[in-house]
């Protein structure tokens, strides 16, 4: 694809290593709709303070949230998924009063501990909590009821109530289980090769209706692969 | 974009990098005097602050009347403000909540982040520096970034036609950095740190990288995050990049090198800056050493006004050998980064190159030790390369004479272990003052 049709260039995990992952403007305007509509199966809306948790490397997988968020009329806010910069997502919680944290990762949790503060106590306050694979037990086990939000090769899986299973867009990608491992493939026209590209992630496929009223199929149970649940 | 849109011309808008200076004080008279009247309706800290000092726009007929009436405000006040009041926007905010997009944050190298509100702007403020690197329509462009604050670095990319390709600014990016560079071939980089050109000096050779033909499609890159050291200098001068050196303009903006390295440009069509005595609030005369004021000629959102941003500059508006005629500074310090030994001025800066000259810390991490700004001592904490090559006896007398050397003063130095220093501050940058 020429340059000139490209919206930018991001990457995904494997457990082969990174893949580079293009995103054409047509890719790009895709996900920005798939992302709208996981923002409205949250009831986020105009006003709402958001906290996007994130790496500037997954810019092709959260810049359509972004624009879904301001496109509602949400704010928008964000701190980096690291260690380092975890005191900036409990300083935003505190200081803007968000509606939603999305994203927030062990590492983040990691940095908050070694902060001497209480992530439990952080993110407590706030209505709706999406987190990583990596982070949703350890805030089940502290008493905090997350959402999953899980980086599935270049597709994003967003859950729409506790429990419910992580939706993921359909119309741009195909999903499978191999050997318990989510394979995700490209369906539609996109910059990114069909694929399929395992993810690195555990995951069953639940492609019952769900209450939510999104057709989309559903991770269930989603961890790491090799990661004990904590 | 002005009118051209060549992919050979200079400028990413002549016009307005170019605009004589005449024109382009009369252009900032009449933002300003538009400016003034629109924030004090709308900002609760510059109305309080106006009105303590007994001030109104109405006073405020030109460019002489705001140098010698309107208070400055500083980050202190913002942040007394936002305590005071439960304001987290410091009493800048200027527009209905409703109508923001976002609120990112500062880094907080100086303290607590302070929310950066974002209304729905279509500017690019960053477009003329990356055409100026040399990026071009259907170029890609890494975007090597420590931390998300925003859509202003990617669109800006954007905006020029360029394509973004997305990097977190940490070594372990380097072999995605080496594939993507060879897939790619991007033009333009931004942007590279201290510390990232250390660590790739280390690990290169460990991931079998080899720096200068990493770089070979590069046309230019983009520094910041602070001062550039002698030997990361010299390491990027071996591996053949042209660096454009960058700087924060308080948190109006940003002021980004041309490719004649004389000076960074500031934006005088986006934010005034003025050139004060440190210690005061007169002006101080060009390429003299003088504190930066800046004031927001174009943001209508939060916009800063004669805002003291504590950073020591040397400045000049005399036109420049690449042809535009907009302003430069030239770095030197935070105010508050200056100590005083026996009369004698001591910046970061000034010992940068004696503790680089010592092999044992030739990383240049190092922090000066300020209690307070007149001292008896120099102090300086010192990080070595683990396992340290020689005694640390011998490493401390070595820097110690390299900083006599440079300085003329006798320092006590304290050598603790780099990766001390280096979990202090944010992946770009160590806090190179320190209380204690």
């Amino acid at each position: 694809m020429s340059a000139s049709l490209l919206w930018g260039v991001g990457t995904f995990a494997t457990p082969e290593g990174a893949v580079a992952f293009p995103v054409s403007a047509a890719d790009h305007e895709a996900d920005t709709a798939a992302a709208g509509r996981a923002l409205d199966s949250l009831a986020i809306a105009a006003g709402d303070r958001v906290l996007v948790v994130g790496l500037v490397s997954e810019c092709a997988h959260l810049v359509p949230f972004h624009e879904a968020l301001r496109d509602r009329g949400a704010i928008l806010s964000g701190a980096d998924a690291t260690p380092f910069d975890a005191p900036r997502t409990a300083k935003l919680v505190g200081q803007l009063g968000v509606r939603a944290v999305l994203g927030v990762n062990a590492a983040v949790l990691d940095g908050l501990e070694s902060e001497g503060i209480d992530p439990a106590a952080v993110l407590a306050p706030v209505p709706i909590v999406a987190a990583r694979p990596d982070a949703v037990a350890r805030l089940r086990a502290a008493g905090l009821a997350p959402l999953v939000w899980a980086h599935a090769g270049p597709a994003v899986a967003v859950e729409c109530a506790p429990g419910a299973g992580a939706h993921v867009d359909e119309q741009q990608w195909v999903l499978d289980v191999e050997d318990g491992q989510l394979v995700v493939g490209v369906r539609a026209t996109r910059a990114l090769d069909h694929g399929p590209f395992r993810t690195g992630l555990r995951a069953s496929l639940d492609r019952t209706p769900c209450a939510c009223g999104r057709a989309d199929v559903r991770l269930v149970g989603v961890g790491l692969i090799g990661m004990a649940e904590r | 974009m002005g009118s051209t849109t060549a992919t050979e011309q200079r400028y990413f808008e002549p016009d307005l990098e170019t605009l004589p200076r005449h024109e382009l004080e009369r252009l900032q008279a009449d933002a300003l005097l538009e400016q003034l009247p629109y924030v004090y309706e709308r900002s609760a800290l510059v109305r309080e602050t106006w009105d303590a000092a007994g001030v109104h726009p109405r006073d405020i007929r030109s460019m002489a009347d705001f140098s010698a009436r309107v208070p400055c405000i500083d980050k202190d006040a913002i942040r007394r403000f936002r305590d005071r009041h439960g304001d987290p926007y410091g009493g800048l905010l200027c527009v209905p909540e409703r109508e923001l997009i976002a609120i990112y944050s500062t880094s907080g190298t100086t303290g607590d982040p302070t929310p950066t509100p974002q209304g729905a702007s279509k500017a690019s403020p960053l477009a003329r520096e990356f055409w100026e690197l040399g990026v071009r329509p259907g170029d890609h462009m890494v975007m090597f970034l420590f931390t998300f604050r925003g859509v202003s670095v990617y669109r800006s990319m954007q905006d020029i036609g360029a394509v973004p390709l997305f990097f977190d600014h940490t070594p372990t990016e380097l072999p995605r950095l080496a594939d993507l560079t060879r897939r790619f071939g991007p033009t333009g980089l931004y942007l590279l740190s201290g510390p990232l050109i250390m660590a790739i000096d280390a690990l290169a050779p460990t991931m079998g990288i080899e720096p200068k033909e990493l770089f070979g499609p590069y046309r230019g890159a983009v520094y910041g995050g602070e001062p550039l050291g002698p030997r990361a200098r010299q390491l990027v001068d071996e591996w053949g990049i042209e660096l454009f050196m960058h700087t924060a303009v308080g948190d109006a903006g940003a002021a980004t090198e041309c490719a004649e390295h004389d000076g960074y440009h500031w934006w005088e069509d986006q934010i005034l800056v003025e050139h004060v005595d440190p210690d005061g609030a007169g002006a101080v005369a060009d390429g003299a050493r003088g504190e930066m004021v800046v004031t927001s000629l174009t943001d209508r959102v939060a916009p800063l006004i004669r805002y003291r941003t504590d950073d020591l500059v040397h400045l000049t508006r005399a036109r420049c050998g690449c042809g535009r005629t907009h302003g430069r500074i030239w770095p030197l310090a935070r105010k508050t980064d200056e100590v005083v030994v026996h009369g004698r001025s001591v910046v970061p800066t000034d010992v940068w190159a004696a503790v680089e000259s010592v092999p044992a810390t030739s990383s240049g991490f190092f922090q000066l030790i300020r209690p307070q700004r007149e001292l008896d001592r120099l102090r300086l904490r010192v990080g070595y390369r683990t396992p340290l090559a020689g005694t640390e006896a011998g490493v401390r007398d070595a820097v110690a004479a390299a900083v006599f050397d440079a300085v003329g003063l006798e320092p006590d130095v304290e050598l603790v272990p780099e990766a001390e220093l280096l979990k202090l501050g944010p992946p770009q940058k160590i806090p190179r003052v320190a209380r204690s």
